[in-house]
C-alpha cells in the first residue's frame, strides 16, 4: 500500500509541482496584492482591504471600463454569432453546387482569425483614417459624411466591435461548419416527411435544435474573447479618445504596466479572472445538462 | 391484387450525375396490401423509396398517388409516412415531442408552433389538446406511455423504432413506407419485430411498402415481392412464386437461403433432359444423394451445422456445387464419391439470356 | 563620511585604473537607438581603454525599459548605467533604484555645457537625478503648399497664436479634404501651451497644482479656439502623423524629434518646414517648454564601477557624444558647446535648417517635463488628456480646467 502510494507520488508529482509553482502561487500572489497598494518596483506596500475593488467598481474610470467592455461584449456576442451562423449556412448550402468557390469564400472569411492583429490593425487604421482612408472615401463617393471612426467619443467603441466582429465571425463560421456537418442528413428527410416545407421550417425543426451544443459553445468562446478585448484597443485608441473605448483588460494593462499600480492592475485581474470562471463554469454547467442530448 | 393504386411509379428513372440509380422502374402500391422491396445493398432501393416519398425527385417517368399526377409535390404534400433505418428521431426533442411532430408541422403555423401560444389564442389550445389526444392514443398502441418523457438517447433500440413507427403512424398517412425497419434490431427482438409489423398493418389497414435486403423478411411478411437488381424491378410476384419461379437467373441465384446451384448446359443433361439445350439450376436442398443417381460428385467438405449438413462437392467438368444434408441424413465421407439427383419439380430452367424456360 | 566614502573609492578607482572595468548600460527603442548606441559605445570605449561597455538587450519602448529596471533594481541584476525617457526618471528615482549625479558633476557645469536649463530635466530636490542626452519640444511643422494655397506664405509666418489660427481657418476652407492644424490633446502638449503663456503645472514645491490660472485658462483656449474656429478635427495621433506627410494637413504640433520621419514621409510631395512655437508671455525668461527625449541615469552602487559609469556619462552628454547622437537620430542636443562651437555641429546645420530651428528652440526654452508625484503620477497625465477632449468639443474651458486641477489634487493627495 505504501510503495503504491509514494509511486502515485513521483507519477504525479512533477505535474503537481508544476501546477502549484506556475498557475496557484500567482494566482495567490495577485489575490494577495489585490487587497495592498503595492506599486511597481516599491520596496514596501500598506493593506488597503477592499480598497482597490471599491476604487474599480466606484470610480468613474473603473466604471467605465467594465461600461465599455459590456457595451463592446453585447455587441460583438449576438453579432458575431448570428453572422458566423449566417456565413456557414450559407457556405455549407453553396459547398455541393460550386464546392470551388465555398472553399475560397471559407479561407477569405477565416483570414481575420489567422492574420496577425497588430498587422490588421494597421490595415484597419489606414482603411478607417479619416480624410486618407478609403472608408471615408467610399461614403463621400456615396455623399454620406465622413466619420472620425477612431477618434469619436461616440462612435469608437461601435467601430472596435465592429472589428471585433470582423474578426471573429470567421472562427465562428468554422466552428458552425463543423456544427452543420455532423447533422445527420436523415432527419432534414424525416422533417420534410414529417411536414416541414421550406427552409425555415427546416431550420427551426433541425437545424438550431441540432446546433445547440455549437451555438453554445461559439457564445461561450466568443463571449471570452469579447471580455478580453484588448489588441484592437492598445494599436489603435490606447482606450482614447478621453477612454472612451477603455475596456477592462486594457484598463488593466494601463494600470499596471503604464501607471506602475500593481495593487490596482491586481484587483482587476481578480475581479476578471473571476468573470472568465464563472463564464466557464455556466458553459460546464449548462453544456453538460442541457444541450448534451443524452 | 384488388384494390386500387394508392402510390405509384410510372416508369421511373433515377439518375445522379453519369450513373443510373433506378431505370424504368413501374411498382404499383395498392390499397391495403404489404409490398417488400426486396434487394441487394446499392441496387436501388432506397432510391426507389425516396422517389416514393417525394425526398428525390424522379429524372424520368412519373409518381401518381391514387392515379393523380404527383411527381411535382413535396413529401408533405404527398403524404406519405416513412420509417428510416437509422429510425431519425429528433434527439433534443422527448419521445412525446418527436410523435408530436408531425401534426404540429401540419395544423399549426410557425407562429402557432412558439411557445406560450396557446395561452394568447384559444384555437390554438383546441388544436394542441387535438394533437395531444392523437399522440397519446397512438403511444399507447405502441406500448410508449411510459416513455413519453424520454428523449430518444435514452432509450433502446428496440423502443427507439417503436418511436419511429408512432411518429409514421401518428397522422393518417397515404402510405406507411419502412427503410430496412430491422436490420438494427438482433434476432430474437427482429422475429418479434416482424410480427409486430405485419399486426401493425392489419389494424391500420394503410398500404405498407418494406425495403429489404433481407429476403427471409421479404417472403415472411409481404403479400407481393417486387426484386429488384441493378436499379430495375426484375420481378413482381407473391412471396411463393418469387422462390419456387424465380424469373431469371439472376433472382434465382439472390433468392434463397443457399445460392442455388447452376449447372451448365450439357452435363445438365444428367439431372434433367432439358439440361441437353438449358442451363439447369437446382436449390442446395433439392438435390439428394441416390445410389442411381445420374450426376456423380467428389466430395471436397462437409460442414456440420446441426439441423443441416452442407456438402462441397466437385461436379462433372470440375463444377462446383452444394448440397444440404436434412436432419438425420448420414454425412458421407471426405473425398468420397456419391451420386445425386433431383425430382423435376425442384429443377429450374435458364435461357442463354438467363430468362426462365417453363419445364412442362 | 561621503567624502571619505568617496576619496576611498577614487582610491580603489585610480589602483584599479589599469585593470579593465565593465560597465553594463540599458537602453529602449532599438529601431531609433540600435546603431547610435553602437557607435556610442565603440567612441567611449576607442577614447577609454580601460573600461568595457557591455549593452543589454534593449527594451521595445521607455515603459517596459522602466519595469525591467525595477524588477532587476528589486532582483540586484541592474545595469549600472540606463538611457530612460525624460518624464520617467522620477519613477525610478521614487523607488530609490537611482544614484546622485552632483559627486560627479564638474565644479562649473555650464563650461562643460550643461546650463542650467539642461541641467533642469534631471533635477529634482536641488539633487541632479539625471542628465538629458537628447531633447525634443513642441514644434510646428508647416506644409508651405497649402499655406501659400490659403495666401499665407512662409516668409511672413505668423509668431502669433491668433495668427495661426486664422491662416488655419483659411486652409480648412480650401477643401472637404485640407484640414488647418491639428494638436494631440495630450498631457505634454498642454504643458507646451502652458509653457508658452509662462504657466507652471505644479508650484516649484509641487505641493500644489498651478494650471487653473490664467495661463492655464489661456492654453485650454487655445485647444478650443482650434477647434471652433479652424476646425481641428478629432483624428488620433497615429492618424494625424500620417495625415500630415500625406499633405492634406497644414500646421501640425509636434514633437522636435519626428522632423527625419516627417521629411521623410513627405518625401517629394512637400517640403516640410518647421517653425518654433509662439512665445505668448510677456517676460521670455518665464517661457519654457517641457522637453521629451532621453536622459541617462546612474543604478550602480559600486564606486569602481560608479567612477567608469560616470566618465561613460560624461562622454555621451559630453560634445562628442551628443554629436553622434545628433548626426545618428536628428534629436536635439542636451549639450550647449556642441551647439555654440560650430566645430562640432555646423555643417550639419547648413545642411538641416529645420533642425536648427528645432534644436534652437530645444537649447533656449528646455525645461522639464513634469511628472506628477506619488502613485497616480502617471494616471492623471490621462485625465489631463481627457479634459483636453472635453475642451475641444466645446466645454466651458475655465470650469473645465478647474475641475481637473481639483480632480488633480484629490487623486495626488494634495490638499
Amino acid at each position: 500500500m505504501l510503495r503504491r502510494a509514494v509511486i502515485d507520488l513521483v507519477l504525479v508529482g512533477p505535474a503537481a509541482l508544476a501546477l502549484v509553482v506556475f498557475i496557484f502561487l500567482p494566482v495567490a500572489v495577485v489575490v494577495v496584492l489585490s487587497f495592498t497598494d503595492y506599486q511597481f518596483g516599491a520596496t514596501r506596500f500598506e493593506w488597503v482591504g477592499l480598497g482597490n475593488y471599491a476604487d474599480l467598481f466606484g470610480s468613474r474610470l473603473g466604471r467605465n471600463a467594465l461600461i465599455n467592455t459590456l457595451v463592446y461584449a453585447a455587441i460583438v456576442i449576438p453579432a458575431s454569432v448570428g453572422l458566423g451562423l449566417l456565413v456557414a449556412l450559407g457556405l455549407h448550402g453553396i459547398a455541393h453546387t460550386v464546392p470551388r468557390v465555398s472553399a475560397v469564400l471559407r479561407a477569405v472569411y477565416f483570414l481575420p482569425v489567422a492574420a496577425t492583429l497588430v498587422a490588421m490593425a494597421v490595415a484597419w487604421q489606414m482603411l478607417l483614417h479619416p480624410s486618407l482612408g478609403l472608408v471615408n472615401q467610399w461614403l463621400a463617393g456615396l455623399g454620406l459624411p465622413s466619420r472620425q471612426w477612431l477618434s469619436d467619443r461616440g462612435l469608437v467603441l461601435y467601430t472596435l466591435a465592429a472589428i471585433g466582429v470582423w474578426q471573429s465571425v470567421g472562427y465562428n463560421m468554422v466552428l458552425f461548419l463543423a456544427g452543420l456537418a455532423a447533422i445527420p442528413p436523415t432527419l432534414y428527410d424525416a422533417a420534410a416527411v414529417d411536414g416541414a416545407e421550406g427552409g425555415w421550417s427546416r431550420f427551426w425543426v433541425v437545424t438550431w435544435p441540432m446546433l445547440g451544443p455549437t451555438t453554445l459553445f461559439v457564445m461561450i468562446v466568443t463571449a471570452a474573447n469579447a471580455f478580453r478585448v484588448f489588441e484592437t484597443v492598445a494599436t489603435m485608441t490606447q482606450g482614447g479618445p478621453a477612454f472612451a473605448s477603455d475596456t477592462i483588460v486594457y484598463a488593466l494593462y494601463r494600470e499596471g504596466f503604464v501607471y506602475f499600480k500593481a495593487g490596482y492592475a491586481s484587483a482587476i485581474t481578480v475581479v476578471f479572472f473571476a468573470a472568465l470562471l464563472l463564464l466557464t463554469a455556466i458553459q460546464i454547467a449548462v453544456v453538460e445538462r442541457r444541450v448534451h442530448y443524452r | 391484387m384488388t384494390g386500387k393504386p394508392v402510390l405509384s411509379l410510372d416508369h421511373a428513372t433515377k439518375r445522379f450525375g453519369d450513373t443510373v440509380a433506378v431505370e424504368d422502374v413501374s411498382l404499383d402500391l395498392r390499397e391495403g396490401e404489404f409490398v417488400a422491396l426486396l434487394g441487394a445493398s446499392g441496387c436501388g432501393k432506397s432510391t426507389t423509396l425516396r422517389l416514393l416519398a417525394g425526398l428525390d425527385q424522379v429524372s424520368a417517368g412519373r409518381v401518381l398517388l391514387r392515379g393523380a399526377d404527383a411527381t411535382r409535390d413535396t413529401a408533405a404534400a404527398r403524404n406519405v409516412a416513412l420509417m428510416f433505418q437509422s429510425y431519425a428521431l429528433y434527439p433534443h426533442l422527448t419521445v412525446y415531442q418527436n410523435i408530436a411532430m408531425p401534426l404540429r408541422l401540419r395544423r399549426l403555423s410557425v407562429l402557432e408552433r412558439l411557445p406560450g401560444a396557446a395561452i394568447l389564442r384559444a384555437p390554438v389550445g383546441r388544436k394542441l389538446d387535438a394533437i395531444d389526444a392523437q399522440v397519446r392514443r397512438i403511444a399507447e398502441m405502441l406500448r410508449l406511455d411510459p416513455l413519453l418523457a424520454r428523449k430518444p438517447g435514452q432509450l433502446s433500440g428496440g423502443q427507439q423504432q417503436r418511436v419511429a413507427l408512432a411518429r409514421a403512424l401518428v397522422r393518417d398517412p397515404s402510405a406507411f413506407l419502412l427503410d430496412e425497419p430491422l436490420s438494427n434490431l438482433d434476432t430474437q427482438l427482429r422475429a418479434d419485430t416482424r410480427d409486430e409489423i405485419r399486426a401493425l398493418h392489419k389494424t391500420t389497414g394503410y398500404p405498407f411498402l418494406l425495403v429489404t435486403h433481407d429476403q427471409s423478411d421479404a417472403l415472411s411478411m409481404a403479400d407481393r415481392v417486387a426484386v429488384m437488381i441493378d436499379g430495375r424491378i426484375v420481378q413482381v410476384g407473391s412471396p411463393e412464386s418469387v422462390f419456387k419461379r424465380p424469373g431469371s437467373r439472376a433472382v434465382a441465384a439472390f433468392i434463397g437461403h443457399n445460392r442455388m446451384n447452376m449447372i451448365p448446359s450439357g452435363p445438365a443433361a444428367a439431372v434433367h433432359p432439358m439440361g441437353a439445350r438449358f442451363d439447369l439450376g437446382i436449390r442446395p436442398e433439392d438435390l439428394r444423394i441416390t445410389p442411381d443417381g445420374a450426376l456423380d460428385a467428389f466430395v471436397e467438405s462437409a460442414a456440420y451445422h446441426g439441423e443441416e449438413s452442407i456438402l462441397s462437392l466437385r461436379g462433372p467438368g470440375d463444377i462446383v456445387l452444394r448440397a444440404v444434408l436434412r436432419g438425420a441424413a448420414s454425412v458421407p465421407d471426405q473425398g468420397s464419391r456419391i451420386h445425386l439427383s433431383a425430382s423435376p419439380e425442384a429443377v429450374h430452367a435458364f435461357d442463354i439470356d438467363g430468362q426462365r424456360v417453363e419445364i412442362a | 563620511m561621503k567624502n571619505i566614502l568617496l576619496s576611498a573609492g577614487l582610491a580603489i578607482a585610480a589602483t584599479a585604473a589599469t585593470a579593465q572595468t565593465e560597465i553594463r548600460v540599458h537602453y529602449a527603442i532599438p529601431t531609433i537607438w540600435a546603431d547610435t548606441q553602437t557607435a556610442l559605445a565603440e567612441a567611449f570605449m576607442a577614447a577609454n581603454p580601460d573600461i568595457t561597455v557591455v549593452i543589454d538587450g534593449p527594451a521595445e519602448g521607455y515603459e517596459e525599459g522602466v519595469q525591467r529596471l525595477l524588477r532587476e533594481g528589486i532582483a540586484g541584476t541592474a545595469p549600472d548605467v540606463a538611457y530612460v525617457g525624460l518624464n520617467l526618471w522620477r519613477v525610478l528615482e521614487d523607488r530609490g533604484v537611482l544614484q546622485p549625479l552632483d559627486p560627479f558633476l564638474p565644479e562649473d557645469p555650464a563650461a562643460a555645457g550643461y546650463t542650467p536649463a539642461l541641467l533642469s530635466l534631471g533635477r529634482f530636490e536641488d539633487t541632479q537625478w539625471a542628465l538629458g542626452t537628447s531633447g525634443s519640444t513642441l514644434v510646428m511643422y508647416v506644409n508651405p503648399m497649402l499655406i501659400e494655397q490659403a495666401g499665407g506664405s512662409v516668409e511672413d509666418f505668423p509668431t502669433t497664436f491668433d495668427g495661426v489660427i486664422e491662416l488655419a481657418a483659411a486652409i480648412n476652407a480650401l477643401s472637404d479634404t485640407t484640414e488647418g492644424v491639428w494638436i494631440a490633446r495630450h498631457d505634454w502638449r498642454f504643458q507646451s501651451l502652458l509653457g508658452s503663456h509662462g504657466g507652471r503645472p505644479m508650484t516649484p514645491d509641487e505641493s500644489d497644482i498651478a494650471f487653473d490660472d490664467a495661463a492655464g485658462f489661456a492654453a485650454g483656449e487655445i485647444y478650443q479656439r482650434f477647434a471652433a474656429e479652424a476646425g481641428m478635427s478629432s483624428m488620433s495621433e497615429n492618424d494625424a502623423r500620417q495625415a500630415f506627410p500625406a499633405g492634406t494637413l497644414g500646421i501640425m504640433f509636434d514633437s522636435s524629434a519626428l522632423l527625419t520621419r516627417f521629411e521623410e514621409g513627405a518625401g517629394d510631395g512637400f517640403e516640410v518646414m518647421v517653425r518654433p512655437l509662439p512665445v505668448v508671455a510677456e517676460d521670455a525668461s518665464t517661457v519654457y517648454f517641457p522637453t521629451g527625449g532621453s536622459a541617462i541615469v546612474m543604478l550602480s552602487d559600486d564606486p569602481e564601477v560608479q567612477h567608469a559609469a560616470w566618465e561613460y556619462m560624461a562622454f555621451v552628454t559630453g560634445p562628442d557624444g551628443q554629436r553622434i547622437i545628433v548626426e545618428n537620430t536628428g534629436y536635439a542636443p542636451a549639450n550647449a558647446l556642441v551647439l555654440e562651437d560650430e566645430a562640432y555641429l555646423g555643417a550639419y546645420y547648413v545642411a538641416n535648417e529645420n533642425a536648427r530651428i528645432a534644436h534652437a528652440q530645444v537649447a533656449r526654452y528646455a525645461g522639464p517635463w513634469y511628472a506628477f508625484p506619488g502613485s497616480e503620477g502617471v494616471a492623471v497625465t490621462d485625465l489631463i488628456a481627457a479634459a483636453m477632449v472635453e475642451v475641444t468639443e466645446g466645454a466651458d474651458v475655465e470650469a473645465t480646467i478647474s475641475d481637473l486641477a481639483d480632480t488633480l489634487r484629490m487623486e495626488l493627495g494634495m490638499n
